[in-house]
């Protein structure tokens, strides 16, 4: 039997190193879920793209001035974190020319952003079923199963 | 029958006989009836390497934000702002 693989989207991933976040203990739970089911988990490059960008407008947000050194050492911190979590592992974005334009398809079908309709493309690609997200954007996907 | 009673702050932490099997990790629920404290175990079980392994890599990035939940939608709905880069 093949293991179930998961691909971890950006909301995840926020959620699970944002002290306070409405979802820090959903992504605890999960993770210990997906362990128990010995799933693989999956996420990209693309992703850490919006990761960083999220996590740095928060800090834009914030009450106290952060440092930048303060910042980058957090967001270090928190990138390496991911990094270390159980059975994770990064697909490459490597699309063909003609996956490229299929992704197109995708924005325009199910009405995706572009960032999310790569990520869309490579786990179809990569024959993954499930994204761990807390994003419903991504339910109006066919053959994809969000989990939250 | 709590053995000793210990005053921390605002806090009382109580001493528990060990044949109860209370220990790190388990979990307890407890409510007060009148004057008294009822606790009741809901699991025996000490963190498994697994478990400590997720709570080390979790909640690293520690910010004040006044509405989050807000601000995080803003940031989604705003995906491309050019601004958002070191200060």
């Amino acid at each position: 039997m093949t293991k179930k693989s998961v691909f971890l989207d950006t909301s995840f991933l926020v959620a699970s190193q944002v002290k306070g976040h409405e979802f820090l203990e959903r992504t605890i739970e999960l993770r210990k879920q997906f362990i128990y089911e010995k799933a693989n988990l999956i996420t990209s490059q693309i992703v850490f793209d919006d990761f960083w960008y999220v996590l740095i407008g928060l800090s834009k947000a914030s009450v106290t001035n952060i440092d930048p050194k303060k910042l980058y050492s957090q967001l270090k911190k928190a990138t390496q974190n991911v990094l270390l979590f159980e059975a994770l592992s990064l697909l490459d974005l490597d699309l063909t020319a003609k996956e490229l334009v299929d992704t197109l398809d995708i924005m325009y079908r199910f009405k995706q952003r572009p960032r999310d309709a790569i990520i869309v493309k490579i786990m179809k690609k990569a024959k993954v079923k499930y994204i761990a997200s807390f994003d419903e954007h991504f339910d109006k996907v066919s053959g994809i199963s969000r989990i939250y | 029958m709590i053995q000793k009673a210990f005053g921390i702050g605002n806090s009382v932490a109580v001493t528990i006989p060990k044949k109860v099997g209370i220990k790190p990790g388990t979990k307890v629920v407890f409510k007060m009836e009148d004057n008294k404290l009822i606790y009741e175990v809901l699991k025996h079980r000490s963190p498994t390497p697994q478990d400590k392994l997720i709570i080390n890599t979790s909640g690293a990035f520690k910010i004040k934000v006044k509405n989050l939940k807000q601000v995080l939608k803003d940031l989604k709905d705003n995906q491309y702002d050019k601004k958002i880069s070191f200060p």
